[in-house]
């Protein structure tokens, strides 16, 4: 692994993060799982960048460096390594390189648990079918992806089994070490959305044997729309073919940007070749920001502390009579916790009266927070405090 | 039209003489205000995403309006390469079919299709004479497998315009798409998709339109739209809203009826945001303006730079000419450094200078630049 330094450590836990967030000041937000609000460190280097985009010109090197360290920063986050790591605008353009990248031959079988995974994770492999791939689905099993009723169902044309690390809604865990290991043994392709899960809780794609995973920089990166992380194991890279294709995903050496190589090109090393033209500079100057920021306390620092906030919220609610999904506390809980039944609304709304009430309620009380699918959402980062927890419980208890 | 007051809408003009739009814009007041309320908002609140999806709406019909589109051909992506790969996968090739490029175009309008060849697509090579493909030079490359032709609107150097009217009347004759690249000149030509009369245009953001990087436009001709199939797809890309007890079953693959087809998952809503800005700008001016106003002052770089002596690359002719002019220079890098440290912006491409102008630049600026080129060490 590079090693890329992180900033001296500060005498500061993540239960100080809070005074960084201006949002924290004004609100109680618990919806990270939709998006987040940006740390004042974000708004400060989207500032520099601007001054210098606004009053200074031919700085492309310097842009290009920026990249490069974004890159090399998220790499470290994740456990990867730099060349591993291509940039994409959002999960959905992750998924779809690795999903158009395989060799497939019909016969072969994606498997996956449509019922949990977000439209983004399910779309590209549907679209596969076309091509005579075979999409095995897999129930869920207590509101968890089941890791092992999905190798149950994996056979010798078993390429790719995929699953989210945190599901949207209800939020759970997924075993992903388990998972993983059993796709290294086989030889499935393991391929994640990480989208609600990285930057909160700790990802280790090495311990977790994970050759691909898909995340954007809105959520727990604490970063823009626009822009994502697509993590390709170098091992499967090497041998993918993207259908889209650029000058950045060429090797041509030191060549300009707008050089041409040989028409017989030769594709950059691992996941590089999966660039495609030019980077959205504004969005990876926030996550540049917000990774380094994250890094401060380090993966598993914050996950502690946010699962300690999320368990507290938890059985806070489950006292108070509320039907938290899951039941009490345990592995399955990550920093979302959810309220209600799965299923009963759309993508984003209830048609019980009660938490629909419960949400105007919260709402009102300058509690930010999601419907998903039928159920409360309420999704916690390092800006939340015990405060925050104690508060939402204060409101839940006297909600009309 | 009040050009010096555009122009105060540019703090760049206050440091710098900026000749090089071609490359990336420098941000007027107009973008950076937009992006500092939209940063203000997502660090205070998280921001409106009903009021983003609005802005997409905006920005499209805008962009639709100033290519002469309509709003359902438009989709808006994260740069020029997404666009040209969409169109190099989603055109129905077969084996054995084959593309026309040209060696003037800019690698990401070649590569896309240089990677069909796997498919057995054969790419072929127009010939182009100072970077101009001619219908002549079209006809003699064409075959009856040929299924696109894929070109640049204006090079990006030396700039000049090819007549992509008159390529596209042809290829449409023989059923062969037209495929443009059309990112060095929109915002600077009035570029009019039906006159002109092309299947599919790609460009960005963050030239001409003055936004950040990271924001892509697409036009595909209505009656093309089923043809021309996208290879990657997301919920914001099919019509039916996600079912709640949703199995794989429920989840057709119908994609959405518009160009909105080619739109995968969260959009980048900042820049749209600052593309909505610029176009409501730009159309506040009009195109047919802006490009009388680019092919005069292009027009006038040019006699002043063959009036004191320098050879230039670019078409003299205002029909072939764009709002770049290069230069032939002996070592075009020191050139470019050495005017650096005089404060002045260009870009070299291709042993040639290059000097890309925009709405803000002036007369008085040119003459100032040909002054200070005139005491350079050569």
């Amino acid at each position: 692994m590079v090693a890329e330094p992180v900033a001296p450590v500060v005498a500061r836990t993540p239960a100080e993060a809070y005074r960084d967030f201006p949002a924290a000041e004004e609100l109680t937000y618990l919806d990270v799982a939709a998006r987040c609000v940006f740390p004042r460190c974000v708004r400060e280097a989207l500032d520099r960048h601007l001054d210098h985009r606004m009053l200074a010109g031919a700085d492309k090197p310097k842009l290009f460096a920026m990249v490069e360290e974004t890159r090399r920063r998220f790499a470290a986050l994740i456990r990867a390594h730099p060349e591993e790591i291509a940039f994409t605008k959002n999960v959905s353009e992750g998924l779809n390189m690795v999903a158009t990248g395989l060799d497939w031959r019909p016969g072969d079988n994606v498997i996956l648990c449509p019922q949990l995974e977000h439209p983004a994770n399910i779309y590209p492999w549907l679209n596969l079918r076309r091509l005579g791939i075979e999409v095995r689905t897999v129930p869920p099993r207590a509101g968890a992806i089941p890791v092992e009723e999905m190798l149950a169902r994996a056979d010798g044309r078993t390429r790719v089994i995929t699953a989210s690390s945190v599901t949207f809604a209800p939020g759970f865990r997924t075993d992903l070490d388990g998972l993983g290991r059993a796709c290294r043994e086989r030889g499935i392709m393991f391929v994640v959305d990480a989208a609600q899960s990285v930057g909160v809780l700790a990802t280790d794609v090495q311990r977790s044997c994970i050759d691909a995973l898909s995340v954007s920089t809105q959520k727990g990166l604490l970063g823009l729309y626009g822009m994502g992380f697509l993590y390709c194991r170098r091992e499967w890279a090497d041998r993918m073919q993207p259908v889209y294709l650029a000058r950045f995903g060429v090797d041509l050496g030191e060549a300009h940007e707008a050089s041409m190589g040989e028409f017989d090109f030769r594709l950059r090393p691992a996941a590089l070749r999966f660039d495609l033209g030019n980077y959205n500079f504004v969005a990876a100057v926030a996550a540049n920001a917000s990774i380094q920021y994250l890094r401060q306390w380090g993966p598993a620092a914050v996950e502690a502390y946010v699962l300690d906030l999320s368990h507290t919220l938890a059985r806070g609610l489950l006292d108070l009579g509320l039907p938290v999904c899951g039941g009490a506390p345990g592995a399955h809980l990550a920093h979302i916790v959810s309220v209600g039944r799965l299923g009963s609304g759309g993508h984003d709304s209830t048609e019980d009266p009660r938490f629909a009430a419960l949400h105007k309620y919260l709402v009102e009380n300058r509690v930010r927070l999601s419907i998903r699918r039928g159920i409360l959402r309420l999704s916690l980062h390092v800006h939340n405090t015990l405060r925050d927890v104690e508060r939402v419980l204060d409101l839940v208890k006297r909600a009309p | 039209m009040d050009w010096q007051t555009v122009r105060s809408h540019f703090p760049i003009t206050q440091a710098y003489l900026f000749f090089d739009l071609a490359n990336k814009c420098a941000l007027p007041y107009f973008a950076t205000r937009a992006i500092q309320a939209y940063a203000e908002q997502q660090a205070g609140n998280s921001g409106d995403k009903g009021e983003w999806f609005r802005t997409i709406e905006e920005a499209r019909e805008r962009f639709a309006r100033l290519v002469n589109a309509h709003p359902t051909e438009v989709a808006i992506l994260k740069n020029t390469s997404e666009g040209l790969n969409i169109a190099a996968n989603g055109i129905p090739f077969k084996a054995g079919d084959n593309v026309v490029v040209n060696l003037s175009e800019h690698p990401n309008n070649i590569y896309c299709w240089l990677n069909l060849q796997r498919q057995g697509v054969e790419v072929r090579w127009a010939p182009t004479r100072n970077g101009e493909v001619t219908e002549d030079a079209l006809a003699a490359t064409v075959d009856e497998r040929t299924r696109a032709l894929a070109i640049a609107l204006v090079t990006y150097a030396p700039g000049n315009r090819n007549d992509v009217k008159a390529l596209a009347a042809f290829c449409r004759e023989r059923g062969i798409y037209t495929v443009v690249d059309a990112v060095q000149a929109v915002g600077t030509l009035n570029v009019d998709v039906a006159d002109l009369g092309v299947d599919v245009l790609a460009t960005s953001g963050h030239k001409a339109l003055f936004v950040p990087h990271g924001v892509g436009l697409f036009y595909c001709r209505r009656d093309l739209l089923d043809t021309v199939a996208p290879l990657y797809v997301a919920r914001t890309s099919v019509v039916k809203p996600v079912a709640v007890e949703h199995d794989a079953a429920e989840y057709a693959l119908t994609l959405a009826p518009s160009a909105a087809r080619y739109e995968i998952g969260n959009n980048n809503y900042l820049g749209i945001t600052v593309l909505n800005e610029s176009l409501k700008y730009l159309l506040g001016i009009g195109m047919p303006m802006i490009e009388r106003r680019m092919l005069e002052l292009s027009g006038y770089l040019t006699e002043r730079l063959s009036t004191a002596g320098f050879e230039v690359l670019s078409p003299r002719e205002a029909h072939r000419r764009s709002a770049i002019v290069c230069v032939r220079v002996a070592e075009p890098t020191r050139l470019h450094a050495w005017l650096l440290e005089r404060k002045v912006i260009t870009t070299c491409r291709r042993d040639s200078l290059r000097l890309s102008l925009g709405i803000y630049n002036t007369e008085a600026e040119i003459d100032t630049f040909i002054a200070l080129l005139q005491t350079y060490p050569r």
